[in-house]
């Protein structure tokens, strides 16, 4: 596995859990009586500062090492446009289903800032995804 | 200027025409405003549809009409299309939220005008980066 793929592999566990997380969070909190918002969010900044210097520790440079070529480029791009791709996907979804469903419905504003958070959940998905595919399932690519 | 460029320049024309009226019906607001504006923006959408599809004949085609640099032109030019669409998208609801305020409801229908403001912006830049990458209006081959 080289840098390009443990790092996809990072970050799609990560989000996998931070949308399991997410939507746990989200029924406890309607179905939980007294709620403990700060110490959960206390608990997740512990866990993302956790996470972080987990990945620079294991995606240190070495000396000297070449991190990426031109094919690594190209996944790259291709995974940043496959992101955004979704994203793009997830705003149609958001846009046009409610009109289909109740067309005369209003939404509440305080959804509004959710949307940014799904959305990075998203690309981050998508852009994991599309990279270790690219590179090849399993235990292919290069080693580093 | 090649084939892809005149394409370019004419979508270019189309979505940033699109996007001034997107913008201007949504700082005005008056009906009558809206409808005339909706009415000449789907006058305008429609030969953008038939450029996109010229446009994926030639992909199809490939050879020297479309070769690996007009490739990686136009994906560059989506991937910047897709972020400034994104930003957009994101920006315009976070306004909302910031001029609305919490604990209000708005219509449903402010989405799907967020949604085409994206949309917008999306053919604007993409159309626009095109461009710049072929290195501007009177650069590139003849067709």
């Amino acid at each position: 596995m080289n840098r390009q793929q443990k790092i996809a592999l990072i970050v799609l566990i990560v989000s996998l859990l931070g949308m399991f997380l997410g939507i746990t969070l989200t029924l406890m909190k309607y179905y939980v009586p007294d709620f403990p918002k700060g110490i959960i969010a206390f608990g997740g900044f512990i866990l993302s500062i956790g996470v972080l210097i987990f990945m620079s520790r294991i995606l240190k440079k070495k000396n000297g090492e070449v991190i990426s070529d031109e094919r690594d480029q190209q996944i790259e791009k291709n995974a940043y446009l496959a992101g955004f791709g979704s994203v793009y996907l997830l705003v149609i979804v958001v846009s046009y289903l409610p009109i289909g469903i109740a067309p005369e419905a209003k939404i509440p504003t305080q959804w509004f800032p959710f949307l940014f958070p799904i959305a990075v959940l998203c690309q981050c998905l998508a852009m994991s995804i599309s990279t270790l595919i690219q590179y090849g399932r399993g235990a292919k690519g290069e080693k580093s | 200027m090649n084939k892809l460029q005149k394409i370019a320049l004419f979508n270019l024309c189309l979505a940033a025409t699109c996007l001034l009226i997107k913008l201007l019906s949504l700082l005005i607001g008056d009906p009558p405003v809206k409808l005339a504006a909706s009415i000449i923006m789907l006058i305008l959408y429609l030969p953008l549809i038939p450029s996109y599809f010229y446009r994926l004949k030639l992909a199809i085609q490939g050879g020297s009409k479309y070769d690996e640099r007009d490739k990686s032109i136009h994906t560059t030019a989506a991937l910047y299309g897709l972020m400034v669409a994104f930003s957009v998208f994101f920006l315009a609801t976070l306004l909302t939220f910031l001029i609305v305020g919490p604990g209000v409801e708005i219509k449903i229908g402010l989405m799907l005008g967020i949604f085409i403001l994206g949309a917008m912006s999306f053919f604007t830049t993409e159309s626009a980066v095109v461009l710049v990458r072929y290195g501007g209006i009177c650069k590139g081959e003849q067709s």
